[in-house]
C-alpha cells in the first residue's frame, strides 16, 4: 500500500511536470515547424522571439497591467482584510464573500460583462475596464492571504504597542505590517502572477494597440505552428518559475497556499 | 472598544474595497446577468427558452458538466495515495514536492496547454511512441477531441486538489491512522473509516476547486478541443464575439455560474462545516 | 495614602445584552500591590481591560491619580500593562521591544539606552539583548513584558495571569521576582489571577471577585482566615460548608445542638471548615471513609455522614484509618467561619 502511494505520487509529478520539458526541448529547436522531438537543435527561435515587436510590446502591456492591478488589490485588500480580521461584526462574512466572489464567478463572464456594461454602453476606456477587471480578480488573493496571515497575528500585541502609547497608525505601521510582510508578499506574487498570466477577463478587453502576452500567444498559436510559441513559453514559464523561486527563498511562499 | 466605535472604524477600512468591487464588479455582472431576462422591452424566460431548446447548446452543456464531473473525479481518485505518500514521505521533501505541484499552478495556461498540443498531435509524441512500439497500427486522432481536453484540464486542476487533501491529511490528528490498525483495521478500513471521513471537508474543498476550475476554463478547451469540442466557455466567446449574439451570452454566462454556485453548493453540504 | 486608581460605579459589557461586570468600585493606594482574584469570566480581565483603556466601559468613572481617564484613549493614559501571553513584538529584538514605547515618546537616543540597559538589568536580562522572543524561554519572556511595561515608568501597571503560561517551579520563582520588582521601583499594581495561593503571596491586598462583583477585599490575612461571602470562603480552600441554625445562645447542625462560646449574629446560616479543621476521632458525628489519599505530610479524606460529604486532612502519622471504615469527627466551633448566603 505504502509503495503504491508512492508509485502514484512518481506518476502524477511525471504528469504534473514532463510537459514542460517537452516546451524547454522545442523551443532550442532549429526546425522550420513544430516537430517533436526537433531533428536539430538552435537558439534562433528565442532570439526571433525576443527580437519580436508585437511579443515585447504585449510583455510590457502584461507587465504594468499585473503591477497595476496588484498594487490597486493590495491598497483595497489589506485593509479589508484587517478589518475583517480585527472586527468581527455580523455583516463582515457578507463582505467576505463578496472580497472573494471574483474567484468564483468565469473570468469570460467579468470580461465580457466589463466590455458590455462600461465600454459599450457607457463608452468607457477598454484600457480603464482591463485593468479594473485584473485588480478585481487579484483583490480575493490579497484579502485571503493577507487575512491568513493577519489571523496569525495575536491581538494581544497590537494592545501592548497601544498601552505603550503608540498610535492605531503606529501599530500598523510598526508592528502590524512588519509582521505580515511575509503574507504581504506571497500575496504581491500571487496577485501578480495570476494576473500576468490570465487569459479569460482579457480576452474581450485586448483590441489592437493593447494585448497581453498570453493573449497574444494564443492569436499566434491559432495564425502559426511553429517553434516560436515553444521559445516564447519556456521565457514566461522560466520568469514565471524565477519571480516564485526568489519569493519562496526569501519567505517561504508554500506556507501561504 | 464598544461596538460602534469597532463598526465605523471597519467601514473606513472596508469603505474603498466594497466601493471598488461594487462600481466595477458586481454592478457590470449583475446587470450584464439580469439582462438574460430581458424580452423586448419586458422580461421573462425566453432567452432560457430559446437556448436551451437547441439540441446542440445541450449538448455542449453536458459535454462541459460530464468532463468538469470525470476530472474532479479521476483527481480525487488519484490525489488520495498521491498525498498520503507526501505525508509518509515526510517532512524532509515536503517542501521540495509542494513546490513542484505548486510550481504548474505559476505557469501560464497557454504555455501548458501549449505543451499538450506537441503531445497530443497526429505527428505527437504519444501517437509516435504508441505506433513506433507496435500498439496501434497507425496514429489516431487525440488532439481536438474530448480525451484532450480531459488530460489537458486534469493536468492544469490536479494540484488544486493534490492541495487540499494534502493539508486536510496534514491536519488530521496525530496518531489516528496508528490508532485504527491498533483496532484490526486493515489498510482499505483505514482508508474508508478514518482517512475519507476526517478528510472529507478537503475534498469538498478541492472538488470545488477544481470542478468550478474545469466549468470556467477557456484557454484549454480552446486550444486542446478545437473547434469540434466546444464546451460553454469558448461557446460564450464564439456568441459573444463571433456570431454576436447577446441573449446567447447573457444565458450561458447565468448557466455556467448556477452550475459551478450548485456544485459548490451541494459539495460543502457535504463536509462537516462550511469552511 | 495616596489613591493611584479609582474605580467608580464601573459598569462594563462586550455586547449590549451581557453584562459582565456591574457597578464595581475599587480604590488602589498608591505603592501597593492589589490582586483581583476571581475564577474565569467573573470579570477580572474585563475590568483590567477598561483600566488599560482597551474596552470602553457602558457608565461609571475611571481616575488614575488626579485625572479622569474614562474616555482617555489606550495610549494616553500612562498605564503599563503585561499580557498572559507576554504579546512580545516578534519583530524586534529584546533591546527593541523594551525601547518600544520609549521611541514612541521620542525620548532621546542616549537616555533611550541608558533605561533599556537599566531595566533590562533589573530583569537580569542584559545579556540577551540582541535575542528576538522567539529565541528566549516563556520566563525570559516574561521579564522582557516586565521590563517593556515599566522602562516607560508609568503610574500604574496592570498585570493580566501574568504566570499562567509558566511552569510551576519557574512560577514561584517569578512570584517573588514581581513582588522584588515592585517594591524596588515602588510601582502601583493591579494584578489579575485565578490562582488563590499566587494572589495571596504577592498582594497587599486582595479582591475576591465573583460574577461581576467585589465579594470581599482585603488583606492575604483576612481573606485567608475570615472570608466574608459563602463563595470568597469556597474559593479560598473552606471545603466544607454546612447549614446552620442560631438560636440565641445555641447552634443548630443537622439534629445536633451546641452551646455558643460567643453571641453570633442570628443572620448567619452556614459554618465552613477548612479539610484540616476537622477533628477526626471525636465522637459528635458519624462518618464513613469513602476516599482516602496520602499526600506526603497529610492524608485527605472523603467521608459519607449524615451531613453530607465531608473533607478532612489529617497528619500521615494519625491517619490510621481506611477506606470503608467508620469513624467518629468533631467540627469545632472554635475553628469555624460563620456565613450568611
Amino acid at each position: 500500500m505504502k509503495n503504491t502511494n508512492v508509485y502514484v505520487l512518481g506518476v502524477v509529478l511525471f504528469f504534473l511536470i514532463a510537459p514542460f520539458t517537452i516546451v524547454f526541448m522545442t523551443a532550442f529547436s532549429d526546425d522550420n515547424s513544430l516537430i517533436f522531438p526537433p531533428k536539430s537543435y538552435s537558439v534562433r527561435w528565442i532570439i526571433s522571439v525576443l527580437q519580436t515587436e508585437t511579443f515585447a510590446s504585449s510583455l510590457v502591456t502584461s507587465l504594468w497591467l499585473g503591477i497595476g492591478a496588484t498594487v490597486i488589490a493590495l491598497l483595497l485588500g489589506i485593509p479589508a482584510a484587517y478589518a475583517l480580521q480585527r472586527y468581527r461584526l455580523p455583516e463582515t462574512e457578507w463582505i467576505r464573500t463578496a472580497l472573494t466572489s471574483p474567484l468564483i464567478i468565469p473570468g469570460l463572464v467579468i470580461g465580457v460583462a466589463l466590455l458590455r456594461q462600461f465600454v459599450l454602453i457607457r463608452d468607457g476606456s477598454v484600457n480603464l475596464a482591463l485593468l479594473v477587471g485584473h485588480a478585481a480578480l487579484v483583490l480575493p488573493y490579497a484579502v485571503r492571504v493577507v487575512g491568513a496571515s493577519l489571523a496569525n497575528l495575536p491581538r494581544d500585541i497590537e494592545d501592548a504597542a497601544l498601552s505603550l502609547g503608540a498610535t492605531r497608525g503606529q501599530v500598523f505601521w510598526r508592528v502590524v505590517l512588519p509582521n505580515v510582510r511575509g503574507g504581504v508578499a506571497a500575496a504581491t506574487v500571487l496577485a501578480f502572477i495570476n494576473s500576468f498570466n490570465h487569459v479569460p477577463v482579457s480576452l474581450f478587453l485586448t483590441g489592437p494597440g493593447v494585448t497581453t502576452l498570453p493573449i497574444r500567444m494564443l492569436l499566434h498559436m491559432e495564425s502559426s505552428y511553429d517553434p516560436s510559441i515553444a521559445a516564447l513559453s519556456m521565457l514566461v514559464i522560466l520568469f514565471s518559475i524565477f519571480f516564485v523561486l526568489i519569493t519562496e527563498r526569501l519567505l517561504g511562499l508554500s506556507r501561504y497556499m | 472598544m464598544n461596538i460602534n466605535i469597532n463598526r465605523s472604524r471597519a467601514w473606513w477600512l472596508l469603505f474603498p474595497s466594497v466601493l471598488f468591487l461594487l462600481i466595477g464588479f458586481i454592478y457590470p455582472v449583475g446587470t450584464f446577468l439580469l439582462e438574460s431576462f430581458k424580452v423586448g422591452s419586458g422580461i421573462g424566460l425566453s432567452n432560457y427558452q430559446t437556448f436551451l431548446t437547441d439540441e446542440l447548446n445541450l449538448e455542449v452543456y453536458w459535454r462541459t458538466v460530464r468532463i468538469a464531473l470525470l476530472v474532479t473525479l479521476v483527481s480525487a481518485v488519484v490525489s488520495y495515495p498521491a498525498a498520503l505518500a507526501i505525508m509518509q514521505l515526510g517532512a524532509k521533501y515536503r517542501g521540495l514536492l509542494t513546490g513542484l505541484i505548486i510550481l504548474p499552478l505559476m505557469i501560464s495556461p497557454v504555455a501548458r496547454s501549449f505543451a499538450w498540443l506537441v503531445v497530443l498531435g497526429r505527428e505527437g509524441l504519444l501517437n509516435k511512441t504508441l505506433v513506433g512500439s507496435g500498439l496501434l497500427t497507425e496514429s489516431i486522432p487525440i488532439l481536438y477531441t474530448e480525451s484532450a481536453v480531459f488530460i489537458g484540464l486534469l493536468q492544469l486542476m490536479l494540484p488544486l486538489m493534490l492541495l487540499s487533501l494534502t493539508s486536510a491529511l496534514e491536519n488530521l490528528p496525530r496518531d489516528v491512522q496508528a490508532a485504527a490498525k491498533s483496532l484490526g483495521a486493515n489498510g482499505w478500513q483505514v482508508f474508508w473509516r478514518v482517512i475519507l471521513p476526517l478528510t472529507r471537508d478537503g475534498l469538498a474543498i478541492g472538488g470545488t476547486l477544481v470542478f468550478t476550475g474545469c466549468i470556467t476554463a477557456y484557454v484549454t478547451p480552446a486550444l486542446l478541443g478545437g473547434p469540434r469540442v466546444t464546451m460553454l466557455a469558448t461557446l460564450l466567446y464564439q456568441k459573444a464575439s463571433v456570431t454576436v449574439d447577446e441573449a446567447a451570452t447573457t444565458v450561458i454566462s447565468v448557466v455556467m455560474l448556477l452550475t459551478t454556485l450548485a456544485v459548490n453548493a451541494a459539495l460543502r453540504s457535504k463536509s462537516s462545516r462550511a469552511a | 495614602m495616596k489613591t493611584a486608581l479609582q474605580l467608580t460605579n464601573l459598569t462594563l459589557s462586550y455586547t449590549r445584552e451581557q453584562i459582565a461586570v456591574q457597578n464595581l468600585n475599587l480604590e488602589v493606594e498608591s505603592g501597593e500591590l492589589l490582586a483581583l482574584l476571581g475564577p474565569s469570566g467573573c470579570g477580572k480581565t474585563t475590568t483590567m481591560k477598561a483600566v488599560a483603556g482597551l474596552l470602553e466601559p457602558v457608565s461609571g468613572q475611571i481616575r488614575l491619580g488626579e485625572k479622569e481617564i474614562t474616555r482617555v484613549p489606550a495610549n494616553r493614559r500612562d498605564i503599563g500593562m503585561v499580557f498572559q501571553s507576554y504579546a512580545l513584538f516578534p519583530h524586534l529584538s529584546v533591546f527593541e521591544n523594551v525601547a518600544f514605547g520609549l521611541r514612541i515618546r521620542r525620548v532621546e537616543q542616549k537616555e533611550l539606552e541608558a533605561r533599556v540597559r537599566q531595566a533590562l538589568e533589573t530583569v537580569d536580562l542584559s545579556s540577551f539583548h540582541q535575542r528576538l522572543p522567539a529565541q528566549l524561554s516563556g520566563g525570559q519572556q516574561q521579564r522582557v513584558a516586565l521590563a517593556r511595561a515599566f522602562v516607560i515608568r508609568p503610574q500604574l501597571m496592570l498585570l493580566d495571569e501574568p504566570l499562567s503560561n509558566l511552569d510551576a517551579r519557574l512560577r514561584l520563582e517569578m512570584r517573588v521576582e514581581i513582588r522584588r520588582l515592585q517594591k524596588q521601583l515602588g510601582v502601583t499594581m493591579l494584578y489579575v489571577t485565578h490562582d488563590q495561593a499566587e494572589a495571596l503571596a504577592l498582594a497587599d491586598r486582595v479582591a475576591i471577585m465573583n460574577a461581576g462583583r467585589i465579594e470581599q477585599l482585603a488583606t492575604p490575612e483576612v481573606i485567608y482566615n475570615q472570608p466574608a461571602t459563602v463563595f470568597a470562603a469556597r474559593f479560598v480552600g473552606f471545603d466544607n460548608i454546612l447549614p446552620i441554625k442560631i438560636l440565641e445562645h445555641r447552634l443548630q447542625i443537622g439534629q445536633i445542638e451546641q452551646t455558643l462560646p460567643r453571641v453570633l449574629n442570628s443572620n448567619f446560616n452556614r459554618a465552613a471548615w477548612r479539610s484540616e479543621s476537622i477533628e477526626l476521632g471525636g465522637n459528635t458525628w458519624k462518618g464513613k471513609v469513602l476516599t482516602r489519599s496520602f499526600e506526603g505530610q497529610r492524608v485527605e479524606y472523603q467521608l459519607e455522614t449524615e451531613l453530607g460529604l465531608i473533607r478532612a486532612s489529617v497528619e500521615s502519622e494519625k491517619a490510621i484509618w481506611k477506606e470503608h471504615n467508620t469513624l467518629g469527627f468533631g467540627l469545632p466551633l472554635a475553628r469555624a467561619v460563620f456565613l450568611e448566603e
